[in-house]
């Protein structure tokens, strides 16, 4: 959600308060002051009304704002970034697949990548053996 | 609190109606969604395991259907290896789940004994009570301590049948049904509180959604689905006498005739 | 068991992510025309028309600049998604949206 359209929201959000509160006061102005017979008829005044319209649309734009192109930062950082200049993503398998290729994720990781079944024991004696070779000299 | 104006239907209500009632319900209510969900992620089923052999048997299964649908993309050899394959371990169940020794065979089992199923129904009744009992309880909230006055105006004017659900402890026979007491405002917000559950609580959806993932997992054998035996003959028997036509068949002509 | 089971396979998590965010959209846009009706003191069936008429203008909305104008990508069945499935959800959370500043404001 990028600033613009949390700041459209934040305005909007504004305007209806704003609205709202001189709206009630105009209800509290019609039921104390008996102005019924002169104001009902004509409703709100029109720049509330316009208002609360402005501060809708506004919003709308805002949420829909929020919305931004997808990005897809590589697992490698040497790779460019992948944007597929759409903003949802796409649902069919082959297309959806292209992406998690271009970023380097496996989707089947967690079956083809058994690290329960590496011998640990191993990996470590010859990192060690490695380390003992590399560090003596 | 409720005075009657000049207007015959007109009512002034006092302002602190809002404050001290409308608004706590409300807010009462948001914080008693937000606290189930926290309490239904607390006791709700952790990671739910399956045995080797049950899914063993659904790989293969899978594995079968899997080649008869993409049987075209390899060629001869390999399609008819793996269909013969197939056919003979799908066809003597030899990776047909056995559970701890199955009970007496031909007596129909009692769904209820398998395990898994009774996890599921508890944590299906234990959901269900996390979302009855705070229910209960504001209602009772609501009805013991907001009662007797009219609370609000509603915006749409509703049938006389409702007079007696949204006016029940206002006595007063001609008042519009309009005009409605707190309880009222309690059955409009559970209706209506499911948007702002979902902006308030997006970030913890995703339990839900494995949880949805983990339910949509295929179980074999589950009760009211054929069992993996027959499944498995089916396919076996389908296996044995399917056509295999190769999409590599001509392939050269096809591609020379799409480029000539 | 026919190969149309494998001719176009759907990928779930997308479809789950894809309906999470019109969801996101129409909850929050239902919510807050209840509370811009109440403000200007809409009543029956003038409430239930501006209803109708947001939520279509912004269910339409969305499938034009978020889903560009192709929603059956992103959707499995885009009509039925996009322009009725949350219809009555989003109808009962304006309802109480619109009761509360309606009651707040007058």
């Amino acid at each position: 959600m990028g600033s613009l359209s949390k700041g459209l929201i934040v305005v909007s959000l504004l305007q209806l308060f704003h609205a709202g509160f001189s709206s009630s006061e105009f209800q509290q102005l019609l039921k104390t002051q008996q102005l019924h017979k002169y104001l009902n008829e004509a409703g709100l005044p029109l720049d509330i009304k316009l208002e609360v319209f402005m501060g809708l649309i506004i919003f709308v734009i805002g949420i829909f704002l929020s919305f931004e192109k997808l990005q897809f930062q590589p697992i490698e950082l040497t790779r460019p970034t992948v944007i597929t200049g759409e903003y949802l993503s796409d649902i069919r398998y082959r297309k959806a697949t292209n992406v998690e290729n271009l970023t380097g994720s496996n989707l089947e990781g967690q079956i083809i990548y058994t690290s329960n079944l590496t011998d640990v024991h191993q990996k470590r004696k010859e990192c060690r053996d490695w380390m003992n070779e590399n560090t003596a000299k | 609190m409720v005075l009657q104006s000049g207007v015959a239907a007109e009512l002034v209500l006092d302002e602190r109606l809002k404050y001290w009632v409308l608004l706590p319900i409300s807010i009462v209510m948001i914080l008693v969604g937000v606290l189930r969900q926290s309490i239904i992620g607390l006791i709700g089923p952790g990671t739910r395991g399956t045995a080797v052999v049950k899914l063993t048997e659904t790989n293969y299964v899978n594995k079968g259907r899997a080649l008869m649908g993409n049987g075209s993309n390899v060629c001869y050899e390999s399609f008819d290896m793996r269909r013969e394959y197939l056919s003979q371990v799908l066809g003597e169940g030899k990776y047909i789940a056995r559970l701890n020794e199955e009970p007496a065979a031909g007596g129909a089992t009692n769904p209820f004994s398998d395990p898994g199923l009774s996890d599921s129904i508890m944590s299906m009744a234990k959901g269900n009570m996390a979302n009855y009992i705070p229910q209960t309880l504001i209602m009772w909230w609501v009805n013991h301590f907001f009662a007797g006055f009219v609370l609000m105006k509603l915006p749409f004017p509703l049938t006389i049948r409702f007079k007696e659900m949204l006016q029940s402890s206002i006595m007063t026979p001609d008042l519009d049904v309009r005009w409605v007491s707190s309880i009222s405002w309690y059955f409009i917000s559970v209706l209506g509180l499911d948007p702002v559950y979902n902006l308030l609580l997006s970030s913890t959806e995703g339990i839900d959604m494995m949880q949805q993932q983990q339910q949509q997992m295929p179980s074999l054998g589950g009760p009211g689905q054929p069992q993996p035996e027959a499944l498995m003959k089916g396919i076996s028997n389908d296996l044995t006498i399917a056509q295999h036509q190769c999409c590599f068949d001509d392939i050269e002509k096809r591609v020379l005739k799409m480029y000539a | 068991m026919s190969s149309d089971g494998y001719s176009d396979i759907n990928f779930s998590g997308n479809i789950i992510k894809n309906k999470k965010s019109l969801l996101y959209v129409q909850d929050s846009t239902s919510l807050v025309f209840g509370l811009g009706a109440g403000i200007i003191q809409l009543e029956s069936l003038n409430g239930f028309g501006f209803f109708l008429i947001c939520y279509f203008s912004v269910s339409f909305l969305y499938s034009t600049w978020i889903c560009q104008s192709n929603p059956s990508k992103y959707y499995l069945n885009p009509l039925y998604e996009i322009y009725f499935e949350s219809l009555f959800r989003e109808l009962t959370g304006y309802v109480m949206a619109w009761t509360f500043s309606y009651a707040i404001v007058g």
